[in-house]
């Protein structure tokens, strides 16, 4: 049967396309967690967003080719990244069966750290007041100082450029004193 | 013209707006300087993450979505098993149920197992019962975020001088009443002579990381000596969990205090 085309949901952010692409593959990544490495409903509703912010970076590249179906291709991303996060956390203990082995796509430990630092840079940004995300979104897309005042309802370009110091002291601090920052350091 | 400071050298830097001279400069100081190197590392990372706006928007959309949809059934044939199971228990129970006189149209009871004995059982409520911590243990999770900050520590504080909280008092535990909280912030901060212009706000988050603050309150302050008293207070809807506040500068927003309190049902 033809699947939904759900890159286009992703790449464009759909809501209701990646709502009905959560309800169609959620339970397999839910059995995933679960059937190795005994993995919580958590666990696998962060591993269903990461795969998924994974996806759209892989679907942006020039080089990017679906050669299975959706579903196939989304639960093999699931699977290295979940059995990557398995190693990481034990190497020694955990053994990786046969039929739960890497699907042939990219660099799982790759996958996996730029998956786990965008996760965290996420949680940092959000930790941060309103004003302080939204000063933040506009500095790094790029808007000018003029651009930024004139947006936030700042007095001057001087006073935004002050915020913006403020604000990305205040990101960074929150980066550097999560312990799973100094962990991605050590990968 | 102004000297550009540490975080706009590295911005120019990376963006391929700094002169050469001070290009050569800022790289023969990162060779020899590691901390130096993993800032603009850390900065290259954050414009790499940040500067999309579609993704940024795609992170906060999906954690949305698999926060409210609601899942499917685990297993279809496991329903069924369960289904069958209660099914059997029906039976077994209307089977051995002692009273044979028991009218054939009334339920039988199928909590209480066969019994021999004539004494009413009795529903007894749990001796001490435990919190719901115990029933939902991920709304009892501490932030990592927030665990490395708590009280002064590891916090750039500024001009914001020591803050002593009376209340909440270190890892209170506020009982739940009603669906409700009563919360009372209540300490003092020696800040200089100008606190009033800067006012104070008190945010209270839950254990998410990345979540937004729940609730924001401005205490009032008085002058008392050499420190500034503020107190607020109010009734909120909290669900049992871990949750933590801060103390910060309205304006910057820059955090000068954490705190964290448990919520528990009485």
């Amino acid at each position: 049967m033809q699947q939904p085309d759900y890159i286009h949901h992703i790449l464009a952010g759909n809501r209701e396309g990646l709502t009905q692409m959560y309800r169609a593959i959620f339970p397999a990544i839910r059995s995933l967690v679960r059937d190795y490495g005994n993995g919580s409903e958590d666990d696998a509703k962060d591993l269903f967003q990461e795969a998924t912010i994974l996806v759209y970076e892989k679907a942006q590249r020039p080089d990017f080719q679906l050669t299975s179906q959706f579903s196939t291709y989304f639960i093999g991303i699931c699977r290295n990244l979940w059995m990557s996060k398995r190693q990481k956390k034990s190497a020694s203990e955990v053994t990786i069966p046969e039929e739960a082995k890497y699907i042939p796509d990219g660099n799982p430990e790759m996958d996996l750290l730029q998956a786990e630092r965008g996760k965290l840079f996420h949680q940092a940004l959000r930790q941060l007041g309103e004003d302080c995300q939204k000063v933040m979104e506009l500095f790094f897309q790029k808007y000018s100082m003029e651009e930024i005042a004139q947006k936030m309802g700042f007095g001057s370009a001087d006073y935004a450029k002050r915020r913006k110091g403020q604000c990305k002291d205040r990101l960074v601090d929150n980066i550097l004193n999560t312990p799973e920052y100094r962990e991605l350091q050590n990968l | 013209m102004q000297p550009l400071d540490e975080q706009e050298l590295i911005e120019k830097y990376l963006s391929g707006e700094l002169p050469g001279d001070q290009t050569r400069e800022l790289e023969a100081r990162m060779a020899k300087d590691p901390s130096l190197r993993a800032r603009v590392e850390l900065e290259r990372q954050l414009q790499a993450e940040f500067s999309d706006p579609r993704k940024l928007a795609l992170r906060d959309m999906m954690a949305d979505i698999v926060q409210e949809t609601p899942s499917a059934p685990k297993s279809g044939n496991r329903w069924w098993i369960l289904m069958i199971l209660a099914g059997l228990l029906v039976i077994g129970a209307w089977y051995f149920w002692p009273n044979a006189e028991t009218p054939a149209h009334s339920a039988p009871p199928v909590v209480a197992p066969p019994t021999t004995d004539t004494t009413p059982v009795q529903q007894t409520a749990p001796v001490n019962p435990e919190p719901i911590a115990k029933a939902d243990g991920q709304k009892f999770k501490p932030n990592p975020v927030f665990e490395t900050r708590l009280g002064n520590g590891g916090i750039r504080s500024g001009d914001g001088g020591e803050v002593n909280f009376q209340a909440p008092r270190p890892n209170a535990v506020l009982p739940m009443q009603n669906k409700s909280v009563a919360l009372s912030f209540k300490g003092q901060v020696s800040a200089g002579d100008d606190i009033q212009g800067t006012p104070l706000s008190i945010k209270v988050y839950n254990n998410q990381p990345g979540s937004k603050a729940v609730l924001e309150l401005k205490p009032g302050v008085t002058a008392n000596q050499d420190k500034w008293s503020f107190s607020a207070a109010q009734s909120a809807k909290l669900e049992p969990g871990v949750y933590y506040y801060t103390l910060e500068w309205t304006e910057t927003e820059e955090l000068i205090y954490v705190g964290k309190f448990r919520v528990e049902e009485k």
